[in-house]
């Protein structure tokens, strides 16, 4: 996130899209209720399915799956053609607004309309009041990056953004909501193939050489490695042999999972490291015991980049041991000697090495985290970011077109399947599978279908069905409810009884992130 | 904002006008009793919890502190009779409809307050030694007095209303061998030497206890004891059969282990003397010698060989001094020492025994397990009866004579008055006669005493003291136990051990002594009286008894009688508790206000019986509208800050009672726990799986594990055990505020599923492994790979869920170790 948690709920006007925080991010959702509840704050929210914020909006666009950059671009557009664009912004703090405004020229109303199934009328409402407010947050989630142009989908974002000068201020901001409580620390420590902790390229070889001094190595790997759908494919190749998996479930949470089971079985060797015999688990040579975060020392990175404590509250169960532990005994073993007493030892090293942390303590955590970039003891932490200047110096506003997804229905397969989350489980299960209380509330996986599909098709609510794509097939109640479009599914991932993921594809990725295209494939639904 | 003076209680203080005159009493550390929490950002106050008053100089009412914000010049009082008087009276109206028991009737009846609810309920979740650290709480002889208490606490147990109370004192007892089985030592830690010495004179039970919390304070402790052993009553009064020597041992070693002086064979007034401690440096003394006098029968014959005292007869059978007893014993009491004098005499060879008892069966004083042993071991019961002579043959003792009663109106003690029969007269012979009949506290030794003068004397001679604080008349002397009461339990000896400590440690420290605060409690009412309503459905489960020995094995010798529950037994009966006191004790606010305004509950006009059923459906909450104070702290709280409006007060109208509003939770709920949190009764509880405590949590502040806002948490510990997740209300980015998942879904922690150590694939099946193979298994296998195909040939996942430590630490092992960038984790997910 550009911005706080907290401005969130003190701006002017929130524009919510790809993202359901209700179910997803409960606290955020709350703060938004209250923003307009109590505030008076504007909200409009821009998703498929008429998720509960929609009841709060001020106005709530409906797209077809995949059309993203559309109704974006459509917003400019109209910002642009009625001159309600912050010009003093676009002049002092961006470069490339000429070509963007080239680029929009197509996508007027009725172009942007037809693409996405959203009355024109919406969408010069919407432009009106984003370009309108004082201070206008930006909300987004997986909703927008899981599809085959999430990075565009993203830029385009970021181009509307500074479009109307929504950056670089307090209450405002592009505000991606993070699934997991440490992706941004996850990504911040350099646990991705192309960059070291502070996202320092592996391929820039100053930056290697410093890690590899302060490391004790003569060098370090400098190309980049592979991501995860790569290493499936390669293991399924024989290329990569043996795999290290810490606390994930890949074998329920990724894309096509029967594609990832054949993979996670050709390898010669896998461990896995987790809380629970989990199904990715269940196919290791080797299972490790980690503790739970109950039983942790460390620190997380949330959402909004700040770094925060994870403090122990009991002994760990069993013979389990802290993540950290079993890394440093395994390396040791393996001929490189890591000695560290306490996790705290192992921030220091890191922060040293990574200049957005190098000013964070776990003294100065204490009381409340830290938002990077802190480069310096003395520094507070940055709340916002870009104010005044980009890090990059101007920000530049990318042409960013229009495609469609990868998959689209046919007569085959007439449907668009989208997944996701709900309220009461997280992920994979693992987790809140063990408690009786949710389980209760959520305790199978439910096939959400609007009416009017489910009378074309026969089909009843709470009626099992079969829902099948290209890659596998599932079975599921259904829950017929108008907050699924016509034409469209919703399914959540996290029960491994009816793995969503056995429908999703993973034949094409977004260039840049890699990251599947899971908002959007096609499906067919049967009576059973 | 303007800078503003204000008067605070006479104080002159600087704020200024954005303060509410609450926020600035907070600041200011001046406590102004508040119900709701109704004042929480962004809400606005409600003014409706009219507990929270305060007095405006100049206004004629006194106002709502949460809602006005300061003024320059402003005089308040937060303190004054009106203000006191207005919250007595506001809380008394919301107490009259709050029906249930704050505290269980087991807590109240024990001497010692022990926490048996808790302990019961840590038990019964498999966490033994939880259960035994809260007993040592309060309890350093947990063995010791799960053998031998009469357990005043399974009396008014309220599951005698569905069949039998609770086993408690077995549970207790179970608990301290699980320890000991387990090899498991509890080791308080000791703070730093406060510089002080503090003299115990008697190392019974009291003393020891004394000893126990004195040193946990860190004061220097000298025990002084007249007997070669300490021990007191414990091991010189109880038989071995019901106090095996090396339980008793092992207790008082652990005690000593803490650093503990110890000086025996040292008797008071001969050896040493109270005023020559205070020269020594001993800042206080803590006097419990015990009651070792014996009263005398009084009768002719009593000085004869041949008759002598339980006091005298115990201490000489445990110290071996008497290995015999002649052929026919009679023993002459009611209390437990009489039922020891027989058993005692039964395994030292005598043939016969018979104890003679001058009440009824019903009136007999010791513990109903000891007569029903006393029996079944063949002793011979003579009640009604009341010695006379005793006779002799040869200058010794022969037999007695006694005459036969019968039972009048009741005596001072409450129970019924046996009259001698006239002419009834009546002889048994016996070759020993064991008197117990009674003992008090020898007191001879404060004649030798100098120095005491000014130190206030009961009648019967012992001194006297504060009964809460135990302080005599002369501050540094404090005295506990049987030697200031009389014979009592060894469970009211620790108690007075355990206070006696405290007010030792605020007297050396120069502070006002303050006893423990016995705070505010509602009671369903006594055990008989309790509304048949409550326990409607229960299912009946009998009572657990512990097994005994074979009546064949006893008497050979003194091994211990009871043997004492396992753990599928203990599971079992400390299943039956029915968790009696409120599941909110430890956080209700009404509770500590009315503790705090000094409301009598003997004011009240309580109800009597339930009048709504309690709500469980609810996945986490329960609702028992029984306790609900209308606050409307939950209704305002949801619908304002949660915005979700699922939570109604309804309007009960009934013939009898004005109406009353009733919680309900609809189905717009989206359980994010905000209600129950602040809920300032227990009339919402928070759903615990297995038995709910409650429990004093210890609560660690750390980062919520789901999604990535972050939420600062409390976890909420019981013992070793997380029971709970709370939102802290003061940290960004959530304030309090938390979702279902992060509130409620903290169960897989201690999931029995949850991977407890290594495992190894052997043949499509896994076996346990060390860690020592499993490391290295993992290194020889990812060495061998990266050695022959080459290190692109290795990969890692990482993972969002763990910390930027173990994450760090993953890549650099992927880096440095596997030599290739093959790292990623599924944040893409």
């Amino acid at each position: 996130m550009t911005n706080t948690i907290g401005d969130i709920e003190a701006a002017d006007l929130i524009l919510v899209t790809g993202s359901n925080p209700t179910e997803n991010h409960p606290v955020i959702g709350a703060a938004i209720k209250r923003a307009v509840t109590h505030r008076g704050a504007k909200l409009i929210v821009v998703d498929p399915r008429r998720i509960e914020l929609a009841d709060y909006a001020t106005l709530w666009l409906s797209q077809k799956p995949g059309t993203d950059v559309a109704w974006m671009n459509g917003l400019m557009h109209v910002i642009m053609k009625e001159g309600r664009i912050d010009e003093a912004f676009i002049r002092e703090r961006t470069e490339g607004f000429a070509k963007l405004k080239a680029s929009l020229e197509t996508y007027t109303p009725a172009y942007v309309s037809a693409i996405t199934g959203i009355p024109e009328k919406q969408i010069i409402e919407a432009a009106r009041l984003f370009a309108g407010a004082k201070a206008a947050s930006v909300v987004y989630a997986m909703g927008i990056t899981q599809h085959i142009n999430g990075t565009d989908a993203v830029k385009a974002l970021a181009n509307l953004t500074m479009l109307c000068g929504h950056l670089g201020i307090p209450r405002a901001g592009l505000n991606p909501l993070r699934g997991q409580n440490n992706v941004q620390g996850a990504c911040d420590m350099g646990g991705l193939p192309n960059v070291l902790p502070g996202y320092q390229a592996v391929t820039d070889k100053i930056m290697a050489a410093k890690f590899a001094e302060a490391w004790g190595v003569p060098s370090l790997p400098d190309q980049p490695g592979l991501t995860v759908v790569e290493i499936m494919r390669a293991a399924k190749k024989k290329e990569v042999r043996g795999l290290y998996i810490m606390g994930e479930n890949p074998a329920l949470s990724d894309a096509d999972t029967n594609h990832v089971l054949e993979s996670l079985q050709s390898l010669d060797f896998l461990v896995v490291q987790d809380l629970f015999l989990t199904e990715t688990a269940r196919l290791a040579h080797l299972v490790l015991p980690g503790i739970s975060f109950a039983e942790k020392e460390g620190t997380f990175t949330n959402t909004e980049r700040k770094v925060q404590r994870v403090r122990q509250a009991i002994q760990p169960i069993g013979k389990a041991r802290p993540d950290w532990e079993i890394i440093s005994e395994l390396s040791s073993r393996m001929g490189y000697p890591m000695k560290y007493e306490k996790a705290e030892d192992i921030f220091n090293e890191m922060r040293k090495l990574t200049p957005s942390y190098a000013g964070i303590t776990y003294e100065r955590l204490e009381e409340n985290g830290l938002q990077w970039p802190c480069p310096a003891l003395d520094h507070p932490g940055t709340p916002y970011l870009h104010k005044g200047k980009f890090s990059r110096g101007l920000g530049k506003f990318h042409v960013i077109e229009h495609t469609g997804p990868a998959e689209t229905p046919d007569a085959e397969f007439p449907i668009m399947l989208t997944t996701g989350r709900i309220l009461y489980h997280y992920h994979t299960c693992t987790m809140t599978g063990k408690t009786r209380g949710l389980n209760e509330l959520a305790p199978e996986c439910l096939v959400e279908i609007c009416p009017a599909d489910a009378e074309n098709l026969g089909i009843k609510d709470e009626e099992r069905v079969r829902v099948i794509s290209r890659r596998g097939e599932i079975l599921a109640k259904t829950k017929v409810s108008s907050r699924s479009p016509e034409g469209c599914i919703f399914i959540p991932f996290h029960f491994a009884e009816a793995a969503a993921n056995r429908l999703t594809h993973s034949f094409a990725l977004d260039p840049v992130s890699k990251i599947p295209e899971f908002k959007v494939c096609a499906v067919k639904v049967q009576k059973i | 904002m303007a800078e503003v003076a204000i008067t605070l209680n006479g104080r002159r203080l600087k704020g200024n006008t954005s303060q509410t005159i609450l926020e600035m009493a907070e600041k200011e550390r001046v406590f102004i009793p508040t119900l709701a929490t109704c004042h929480h950002p962004p809400l606005q106050p409600q003014e409706t919890c009219l507990i929270s008053v305060v007095k405006i100089k100049g206004e004629p009412r006194p106002v709502a502190p949460c809602a006005h914000l300061i003024l320059d010049g402003m005089e308040v009082e937060t303190d004054t009779p009106e203000l006191t008087e207005i919250r007595k009276e506001v809380l008394s109206l919301l107490l009259e409809k709050h029906y249930g028991d704050c505290v269980a009737p087991c807590y109240l009846a024990c001497p010692g307050e022990l926490d048996v609810q808790g302990y019961v309920a840590h038990i019964a979740r498999g966490n033994y030694l939880d259960a035994l650290r809260l007993i040592w709480e309060k309890l350093p002889l947990p063995g010791v007095v799960g053998r031998v208490c009469p357990h005043p606490c399974e009396e008014p147990c309220r599951r005698t209303r569905v069949e039998e109370p609770i086993s408690i004192k077995e549970l207790k007892r179970f608990v301290a061998d699980y320890a000991l089985e387990v090899g498991v030592k509890l080791t308080p830690s000791i703070p730093p030497d406060s510089g002080q010495r503090v003299a115990v004179v008697g190392g019974g039970p009291a003393g020891l206890s004394a000893a126990y919390y004195l040193r946990l304070k860190g004061h220097h402790v000298t025990i002084f004891e007249w007997r070669p052993k300490l021990g007191g009553l414990l091991r010189y009064g109880i038989p071995e059969y019901r106090l095996p020597l090396d339980i008793l041992d092992g207790e008082i070693q652990q005690i000593l282990d803490l650093g503990v002086e110890v000086r025996t064979e040292q008797k008071l007034g001969e050896d040493f003397f109270l005023s020559g401690l205070r020269s020594q440096g001993y800042g206080a003394i803590f006097l419990s010698p015990g009651a070792w006098k014996s009263t005398r029968m009084g009768v002719p014959g009593e000085e004869l060989t041949g008759v002598i005292s339980a006091l005298d007869f115990l201490p000489q059978a445990a110290a071996g001094k008497i290995q015999k007893v002649g052929k026919r014993v009679a023993v002459i009491g009611g209390g437990n020492a009489a039922m020891d004098a027989t058993r005692t005499s039964l395994r030292l060879g005598a043939e016969e025994v018979v104890l003679l008892y001058r009440r009824s069966r019903k009136e007999m004083p010791a513990n109903p397990e000891e007569i029903k042993a006393i029996e079944e071991e063949g002793v011979q019961l003579n009640f009604l009866v009341t010695p006379t002579r005793i006779f002799s043959k040869e200058g010794r003792v022969h037999g007695l004579e006694y005459l036969l009663n019968e039972l009048k109106e009741a005596d001072a003690s409450g129970r019924a008055r046996p009259v001698p029969i006239p002419g009834s007269e009546t002889r048994i012979e016996a070759d020993l006669i064991i008197a117990a009949i009674g003992q008090s506290p020898d007191v001879s030794f404060l004649e030798k005493e100098k120095d005491l003068l000014g130190l206030a004397l009961s009648e019967s001679g012992a001194p006297m003291a504060d009964s809460l604080t135990l302080q005599t008349s002369l501050p540094f002397l404090f005295v506990g136990g049987d030697f200031y009461r009389g014979p009592q339990t060894v469970i009211q000896a620790v108690a007075d051990g355990r206070r006696a400590a405290r007010s030792i440690h605020q007297y050396l420290n120069n502070q006002a002594l303050t006893p423990e605060e016995k705070p505010f409690n509602v009671s369903k009412g006594k055990l008989t009286e309790v509304d048949v309503s409550n326990f409607e459905g229960i299912p009946t489960q009998p009572r657990l008894h512990a097994p005994v020995l074979p009546l064949g094995d006893r008497l050979q010798s003194f091994k211990e009688v009871e043997i004492g529950f396992n753990e599928a037994k203990a599971k079992e009966e400390s299943n039956r508790c029915l968790s009696c006191g409120c599941l909110d004790i430890f956080e209700c606010k009404l509770k500590d206000l009315a503790t705090f305004s000094k409301v009598n509950v003997n004011d009240l006009t309580l109800w009597n019986k339930p009048r709504y059923p309690i709500e469980d459906t609810h996945p986490f909450i329960n609702v028992d509208p029984n306790k609900c104070i209308s606050c409307g702290t939950c209704v305002y709280g949801c619908s304002e800050y949660q915005i979700q409006k699922a939570m109604e007060l309804w309007e009960k109208k009934e013939e009898t009672t004005p109406p009353s509003l009733v919680p309900f939770i609809n189905d717009k709920c989206v359980s994010c726990g905000w209600c129950v949190g602040h809920c300032p009764t227990g009339a919402l509880q928070e759903k615990m799986e297995g038995k709910p405590g409650p429990f004093q949590l210890k609560k660690i502040r750390t980062t919520c594990t789901y999604c990535g806002v972050g939420c600062q948490i409390y976890l909420g510990v019981a013992g070793s055990e997380v029971v709970r997740v709370e939102g802290v209300p003061e940290a960004p980015p959530n304030f309090g505020h938390l979702c279902a998942k992060g509130r409620f879904g903290y169960n897989f922690i201690h999931h029995p599923d949850r991977l407890r150590y290594p495992l190894i694939r052997e043949n499509s099946k896994f076996r346990e492994a060390s860690w020592e193979e499993a490391l290295d298994l993992a290194a020889r296998r990812f060495g061998d790979i990266r050695n022959q195909y080459g290190p692109q040939a290795l990969a890692a996942l990482t993972s969002a869920r763990v910390t930027n430590e173990d994450n760090y630490l993953m890549q650099k092992l992927v880096r440095a170790v596997f030599r290739t960038n093959n790292i990623d984790h599924c944040a893409r997910l």
